[in-house]
């Protein structure tokens, strides 16, 4: 468990942060997400693909969070999302993104996850992420147009 | 984004929304549903000739939605790379669900509710106009799967994930089209520069 958590933490919580636009929300529900498979005690449905087991709980917590939240102010952003750090605009975008095509970006870009995690993740077809990280993609190039 | 991540066949990859094919079924079976209410009701009023025309145009409908259903489902196993111009359109917005709807709604308003309750010289052209409507509501929905279609192939292979057969096919088209080449290296850009955001 402790290499497990070692491991997907750090990417959880950037998953989590982009979708919650809150970085001590996003670590709560990193938090949640292991004292309960720690409580939990079934070490067997970590066995094969632990990340979509991990990711897929840390994605119901955050719909959940998101549903009590909702909207968050702007100002919530992550700490890394100021002014003077470069690829501002480009957070900004990713930040309003439609929410089914901003995790589908998040999650392709994340080191581990690919496009069949992403799908068991999201529990959709791999077909739909592709399309939707691709939608994702053009919405960005527009957005980020001179 | 996993290294070493298998490759896709394209085979595998299902383009059509299962969501879109269900709601077509669903259109197509309430379609059968109210030509068989129309033509029971005009049985039993004895208003047979008036409601025919309205039966006939909702079996139109449902005749359509169930087609485009099936062929997209048939369509999915055995998917074919699609044409480079389609490639062209990627950038493009899809056309809005909400003309689906418009053009959806129209149709069987003018299609099936007015065409026999105007005078006779009317019919013809509010049902030709129901039928056009009907015909515009399956364009934007091809409009909208054709863009689908085309962003989940092309993301698959900017992402260097598609098999290799698929890829020779595109990497052809690439060549020969300088824009197509030039969006494929955009979008290669901006994910590298998400993934490193994203860190």
């Amino acid at each position: 468990m402790d290499a497990l958590y070692e491991v997907w933490r750090p990417r959880l919580l950037r998953y989590c942060t982009q979708l919650l636009h809150h970085g001590h929300d996003a670590e709560e529900v990193v938090q949640d997400v292991f004292t309960k498979l720690v409580a939990g005690g079934d070490r067997r449905r970590l066995d094969g693909q632990p990340e979509v087991l991990l990711f897929r709980m840390a994605r119901n917590r955050c719909i959940d969070v998101r549903r009590k939240h909702a909207p968050q102010a702007r100002d919530d952003l992550a700490p890394s999302a100021r002014d003077e750090e470069p690829g501002r605009d480009l957070r900004e975008a990713i930040a309003r993104l439609p929410f089914d095509q901003r995790e589908a970006l998040v999650l392709t870009a994340i080191d581990g996850v690919g496009y069949r995690e992403a799908a068991a993740i999201l529990g959709v077809s791999l077909g739909t992420v592709a399309a939707r990280r691709g939608a994702a993609i053009q919405e960005l190039q527009r957005r980020l147009a001179p | 984004m996993k290294t070493n991540e298998p490759l896709i066949p394209l085979a595998g990859v299902r383009l059509t929304p299962g969501g879109a094919v269900r709601a077509l079924l669903w259109v197509g079976a309430a379609s059968v549903a109210v030509a068989v209410a129309l033509l029971g009701y005009g049985l039993v009023a004895g208003e047979l000739d008036r409601m025919l025309q309205r039966a006939a145009v909702s079996a139109f409908v449902a005749c359509y939605a169930i087609g485009v259903a099936i062929y997209a489902r048939r369509s999915d196993r055995r998917p074919r790379v699609p044409a480079p111009f389609v490639f062209a359109h990627v950038r493009e917005r899809p056309p809005l669900p909400v003309r689906a709807i418009a053009a959806l709604f129209v149709a069987v308003v003018l299609g099936v509710w007015f065409a026999s309750g105007w005078e006779a010289a009317l019919r013809l052209g509010v049902s030709g106009a129901g039928i056009l409507c009907g015909m515009w509501f399956f364009a934007v929905l091809y409009r909208r799967q054709m863009h689908r279609q085309a962003t989940t192939i092309f993301t698959l292979y900017a992402d260097g994930l598609l098999d290799a057969a698929a890829t020779a096919a595109i990497d052809d088209a690439r060549r020969k089209d300088p824009v197509f080449d030039a969006a494929v290296r955009e979008h290669q850009r901006l994910c590298a520069e998400v993934a490193r955001v994203l860190q």
